[in-house]
């Protein structure tokens, strides 16, 4: 740049003289505009087990471990297939940046692993930023430690998408990220099946966040221990479409927004912002707020009934439905507002009450039913205004795990990851 | 020595009795000659007895010759008053100067430019309530100043433009800026002490640089007298504000310069010790008073050739605010009407440091050569708290049952900032021949400001209600903090070429010139980000909810940063290269001028993020060329009254930052991104402008004005409507249809005796529309003024000048009418910032030979800042009075 400086008194007394000599050959004006994402290297297709980052596509195979030593990306157009039964072990705080497709295909007798290679714990790496991807599935995955800081120091959702496409995450586990499991900001289509979350968002997160035109069914999903809402569904401050418009039934949602804490605390299901949403079935335990639909929700659209309530602690028994918010007690609800403990769910396995501490889900936290329990028969089977036809029915039994688990109703995961 | 005789005299202005300075006083046929001073008063000493035509001449004033007589040992006493000439001033071609320091130099240099412009003076500004630019400029017809909240930051809309549609200039050329989001420097940090002039030009000549639709502000330093002089100033002050409550201060002997990613080799895990606390802990004290300290020293060596100056002036302010802010939304009525979502109340307390200093070398090489060298120098400091305490109302956090429930988040935020500008400008002037001069300039400016370590501490509460419809509150938690480096850097080289030739025939006199700009300049911005979150929790588990708060010294935090991968948006270079050239002529008889010609400006920016990252825009580039004509006619209809009638086509260029699509995060207010766009086009407009202009005696003047603008490709920053299918939406700098922007102005000075009254009105209607989203995400075409248009604007100053005395007192008020203080991003949510009133008092008194006491008083009516979002408070800003008193020094 400096030797441009000495160049500039000649310049000038060259437009000068080239104008007075010439008197004005501007006789039109020529204008032009740029803007450049800078050369593109070409994909690599992955034929190593060790990937030091670039651009990728291509497969891995099944029953593999893959190290990644650094950042990867999928280019436009490009595909990352992942086989049955493959490991892929992260070594840093390095992310996987889809601009094409993601196809995590496991199966339930083989499922995938994305996790660190480091210590167990949050914030391991950087998940998968797919803001512009052109499609994301992942069937039987694990998610693991995911949610590391990007440069500015943000901490990163283990799935982040604001494109509008289809997201389709069925049977897959999400534990311990640093912030959000699954976050979508975009006019997306999603169908978020029969996944679990364990522990997700150090001190804010939510295991799953809609914004700004989402819609789809989120369903038989369980939710446990995260530290925001279970399932936040919201539009946006002030423009009010796209509209966020989902389907949420027979989630089971426990001991959720305690580590965001008392002064924000976490939802398991909240429909606030111009969004709306149809809430059945789902089988609430233990959250800081249980059900809340907030006093800018689409109120007029959004139709709840047939939830489960339980609580064991007198502070959060309020919470159910918060007093100050538009939702109130349906005619299917199982719920008693007065008595702590009352309409126990009869899990497998679960303590006596949340444990606001605890980050690892405890080993012998099981949230099938038992038999005589509550929640089985009671579930809501109308019809749903706006569920897909590719959605399974809503199930007779309330929360995740039914009885009847034919067209892909009810989770299939076993306790715990 | 008792051969010799003295003359001793006094000059004023033969009708208002205001004192001539500056009038040469000359014996004929003689070398004796001197210059009145600041009253008037010369004297002319050790004169050889005998008969002499004393001669006078004064800028503006019909020369004067006196017959006088000396006699040895006595001193002959001579008070003179001069006429005004009334006869437009010729072209000067050898290097005399209207005195542009006195209002009378300012009213001569209104009335001979071809083109319109209002000046005020050195002497103006000393005797105003003001202290520095933006508050001197605040007054002057037809401007106003934006400032962000804070006050520090002051950028002025002219004739209802925003500061992107004009330029600011020091000495006729662009100075680099300091502040990385804008093109010029900030009003706010420049002592008006070391001003001689300020002038606001609202028409353009080919001459002049084509960026400035509403006009340009060009700041005049002071320049070499042909008389020595020595002026000292010193002030102190106080605001109400400190009478009222204490000063909220931080340490600062812990911040740290340079960011922990800057201090470490590539790869080091930045620690959660890298971190100083001091400086975010906060404790009130007395605020010390305003302080103010300034010279000046003029001196003409070698036989007056080489002429010297050098001024400096030192402003500490400490200053504060107590604010209200709130952010609205629509409601879920679908009605559209806008309710207050969080109500923020936050206080600022601000210590600013600025010292200005000018030095200036010229030397008369001959009658026809001169060569000048300027260096200007500014440094400002500040340093900064800020309290926010913002509760939510309405959405997740909210509580909506009582007034009081919800979440409070209190923001405690620190930061001190450094500023500095210097221009080094080598100017040379040349007179060839008769009819020929050259002018040239080479011009090195650099500018930057290093921000480190702007620190937030984030803490928050919740009120709630329970089901029985109590409110409980809970304690209050530890919610993370942030640390934020930011350098920005910019370095500019012009050159500057003017040739010129004139010739006279009879009557008429015929101009040419011609010339050329390259200008060159360069930014380098900066940016590492630090979020330091509560401490997480690993495998084993272990408490990780919020910890309560306590003290700053008590808490622990994670480090949210990546060690490999310092990409930051917001790190970025851009160039923009300007090569211009122009050509122009001027014919003047004796009762009209007539001027034109045509100016071509080619633009070259280029910007690239300094961490290239795939997929973004990393780099990219916008080249144009404008063909910019003009042409104007001023014709006298009296000795003292022209009409001046102008057209000229002018452009604005987008901010290099504007450029640069730095996808930004989310916006916590409004949810949405705020994005740079590198495909948004610069503005062109076409102006046309009619005044007439009474210059009745000394610093008597009346202008009626009108003008009408139309601008192409307007730039306002809104939601991007194409948001509307993906539902991602984004805030950026946009091209709407075209605008519009017509008004008139009238501004008067008028003295009965020692009682004046001057005072301005500019009128200004502007329409601009855009595709707007809504609130329900519908696309519509909304018409609305342009964003910081105020359709009223009045000033009034009422002066009492008693001469003999050395008495001035000056009562100034300003009305600034409704204001669109911003548009809206989304359709219906424009900030209009209601009518306010505001009253100044200024004063001074000559105590002594060379000493004047004065004293400034402002903001006596404690006026708010009130912003509006349809009827929804959103901004209330307060500041209370102010006042100073000082002392001045004159030789």
């Amino acid at each position: 740049m400096k030797n441009r400086s000495h160049y500039s008194l000649t310049k000038t007394f060259g437009v000068a003289a080239l104008l007075v000599s010439t008197g004005f050959y501007f006789s039109c004006s020529k204008s032009s505009t740029s803007a450049n994402t800078g050369p593109q290297l070409p994909a690599n297709a992955i034929r190593s087990t060790t990937i030091s980052g670039g651009n990728i596509k291509g497969t891995m195979l099944t029953d593999s471990t893959y190290i990644i030593n650094g950042d990867v990306t999928i280019l436009k157009g490009d595909t990352l297939t992942v086989q049955p039964g493959a490991t892929i072990k992260v070594t840093g705080d390095y992310a996987f940046y889809v601009n094409g497709i993601v196809q995590s295909l496991g199966t339930q007798a083989k499922p995938i692993t994305f996790t660190t290679s480091k210590t167990a714990q949050p914030g391991q790496w950087g998940g998968f930023q797919a803001d512009s991807c052109q499609g994301f599935t992942a069937y039987w995955t694990k998610f693991l430690w995911a949610g590391g800081p990007d440069a500015s120091g943000g901490t990163r959702q283990t799935i982040g998408i604001s494109v509008p496409v289809p997201v389709d995450i069925e049977d897959c586990w999400f534990v311990g990220g640093q912030d959000n499991s699954i976050g979508i900001y975009s006019t997306a289509t999603v169908k978020i099946l029969r996944n679990s979350f364990y522990g997700n968002g150090t001190t804010d997160g939510d295991c799953i966040d809609f914004h700004s035109g989402v819609t789809g069914v989120v369903a038989y999903n369980v939710l446990w221990g995260s530290a925001g809402s279970a399932i936040k569904v919201y539009t946006d401050k002030a423009i009010q479409n796209p509209q966020t418009n989902v389907e949420v039934y027979n989630n089971t949602c426990v001991d959720n927004g305690f580590r965001r804490g008392a002064t924000e605390p976490g939802r398991g299901v909240l429909v606030d912002a111009f969004s709306q949403a149809r809430v059945y079935n789902n089988l609430l335990a233990n959250n800081y707020y249980s059900l809340d639909i907030t006093t800018t929700a689409d109120a007029a659209d959004t139709k709840y009934n047939n939830n489960y309530f339980f609580v064991t602690v007198d502070s959060i028994r309020q919470f159910m439905y918060p007093s100050a918010d538009v939702g109130v007690k349906q005619s299917g609800d199982i719920i008693d507002q007065t008595n702590t403990g009352a309409n126990n769910p009869k899990f497998v396995g679960y303590g006596s009450q949340p444990d606001s501490s605890a980050r690892i889900i405890p080993a012998n936290y099981d949230f099938h039913l038992q038999s005589g329990s509550p929640a089985l028969g009671k579930g809501y089977t109308g019809s749903i205004t706006g569920l897909p036809s590719w959605a399974p029915a809503p199930s007779g039994d309330m929360g995740a795990y039914v009885s009847d688990t034919s067209g892909g109703k009810g989770n299939r995961h076993a306790s715990g990851y | 020595m008792a051969q010799t005789g003295t003359i001793q005299g006094n000059l004023s202005d033969k009708v208002s009795k205001d004192p001539l300075p500056a009038a040469n006083i000359s014996l004929e046929h003689t070398s004796y000659h001197t210059r009145a001073d600041e009253k008037g008063n010369f004297t002319l000493t050790h004169v050889q007895p005998g008969r002499y035509d004393l001669l006078i001449s004064n800028v503006g004033y019909t020369d004067l010759r006196k017959p006088v007589v000396v006699k040895a040992g006595e001193t002959t006493k001579v008070y003179l008053g001069l006429n005004t000439s009334g006869q437009a001033l010729e072209e000067v071609t050898v290097f005399g100067r209207a005195d542009r320091e006195k209002e009378t130099g300012a009213r001569d240099q209104e009335r001979n430019a071809a083109n319109m412009i209002n000046v005020i003076s050195a002497q103006a500004m000393v005797r105003s309530p003001d202290i520095n630019a933006a508050n001197v400029l605040q007054r002057m017809s037809g401007v106003t100043i934006q400032r962000s909240s804070g006050g520090d930051e002051a950028y002025a809309i002219i004739r209802g433009m925003e500061p992107r549609y004009n330029n600011t200039l020091l000495n006729g050329i662009k100075i680099a800026s300091p502040d990385s989001k804008n093109r010029y420097v900030q009003l706010g940090i420049i002592p008006s002490d070391i001003l001689s002039s300020i002038e606001v030009s609202k028409t353009l000549t080919p001459d002049m640089e084509g960026d400035a639709t509403g006009g340009t502000v060009n700041m005049v330093v002071r320049d070499a007298l042909d008389k020595t002089s020595f002026k000292a100033t010193a002030s102190v002050g106080y605001s109400q504000l400190f009478f009222d409550e204490k000063y909220l201060t931080f340490y600062k002997g812990d911040i740290q310069s340079r960011s922990p990613y800057e201090r470490n080799e590539t790869g080091y895990t930045v620690q959660p010790g890298d971190f100083s606390r001091s400086n975010l802990d906060f404790h009130p004290v007395q605020a010390p008073p305003t302080g103010q300290l300034g010279f000046s020293f003029t001196h003409r060596y070698l036989n007056d050739k080489l002429g010297f100056v050098l001024a400096d002036n030192v402003q500490n302010q400490y200053y504060g605010n107590i604010s209200f802010q709130a952010t609205v939304t629509p409601g879920a009525d679908t009605t559209g009407r806008l309710y207050p979502s969080d109500a923020n109340n936050f206080k600022e307390y601000t210590q600013q440091l600025n010292n200005g200093l000018v030095a200036h070398l010229d030397y008369v090489i001959n009658e026809k050569n001169k060569i000048n060298l300027d260096n200007f120098y500014l440094y400002s400091y500040l340093g900064q708290s800020r309290i926010d305490v913002d509760h939510v109302l309405i959405g997740t956090g909210a509580v909506s049952y009582a007034p009081t429930t919800g979440q409070y988040f209190t923001a405690m935020r620190s930061q001190t900032q450094h500023v500095h500008v210097e221009n080094l400008k080598l100017s040379g002037q040349h007179v060839l021949s008769q009819n020929f001069n050259v002018g040239w300039a080479g011009v090195y400016s650099t500018a930057g400001s290093r921000t480190p370590d702007v620190a937030t501490v984030n803490t928050v509460y919740l009120i709630g209600l329970d089901s029985a419809h109590h409110t409980y509150q809970t304690g209050t938690v530890f919610d993370g903090a942030s640390r934020i480096w930011q350098n920005n850097d910019d370095k500019e080289y012009s050159g500057i070429l003017n040739l010129a030739w004139h010739k006279t025939w009879n009557t008429t006199n015929l101009q040419l010139h011609a010339g050329g700009l390259y200008h060159y300049s360069s930014r380098d911005n900066t940016e590492d980000d630090y979020e330091l979150a509560p401490p997480s929790t690993n495998a084993s588990g272990g408490n990780a909810s919020k910890p309560a708060w306590t003290n700053i010294y008590q808490m622990n935090w994670d480090v949210f940063h990546s060690t490999y991968n310092n990409y930051n948006p917001n790190d970025y270079k851009a160039t923009e290269t300007i090569s211009a050239g122009y050509a122009m002529f001027k014919l003047r008889s004796a009762s009209w001028e007539a001027g034109g010609g045509l100016r071509a400006e080619h633009t070259d920016d280029n910007w690239n993020v300094t961490v290239p990252f795939q997929f973004q825009l990393n780099n990219g580039s916008q080249t144009y060329t404008d063909l910019l004509p003009s042409a104007y006619l001023k014709y006298w209809l009296s000795p003292r009254e022209n009409l001046h009638v102008a057209y000229y086509r002018s452009i604005a260029r987008p901010n290099y930052y504007e450029l640069v699509p730095t996808p930004g995060s989310l916006s916590t207010t409004t949810g949405s991104r705020t994005e740079g766009n590198p495909y948004v086009q610069h503005s062109v407009a076409d102006n046309f402008d009619i005044r007439y202009e009474l210059f009745p005696k000394g610093e008597e003047h009346l202008f009626i004005g009108a003008f009408y603008k139309h601008i192409a490709n307007p730039i306002e920053v809104r939601l991007d409507p194409n948001g509307a299918s993906s539902g991602i939406y984004s805030v950026k700098p946009l091209n709407s249809y075209p605008a519009t922007n017509l008004g008139a102005e009238v501004s008067f000075t008028q003295y009965w005796g020692r009682f004046g009254v001057a005072g301005n009105y500019t009128y200004t209607h502007s329409m601009i529309s855009s595709d707007q989203v809504d609130f329900r995400g519908k696309t519509v075409r909304q018409d609305r003024p342009m964003q910081g248009q105020t359709e009223h604007i009045g000033n009034l100053s009422l002066l009492y000048k008693d001469s003999r005395h050395g008495a001035f007192i000056q009562v100034s008020y300003e009305y600034l009418g409704k204001t669109l203080a911003a548009t809206g991003e989304y359709a219906g949510s424009d900030y209009y910032q209601r009518a306010m009133n505001t009253l100044a008092v200024s004063g001074e008194k000559d105590i002594h030979k060379h000493f004047t006491v004065f004293a400034k008083l402002n903001n006596l009516l404690n006026t708010p800042v009130k912003q509006y979002v349809q009827n929804t408070l959103v901004l209330e800003n307060t500041y209370r009075s102010t006042y100073l008193v000082g002392v001045r020094y004159a030789y």
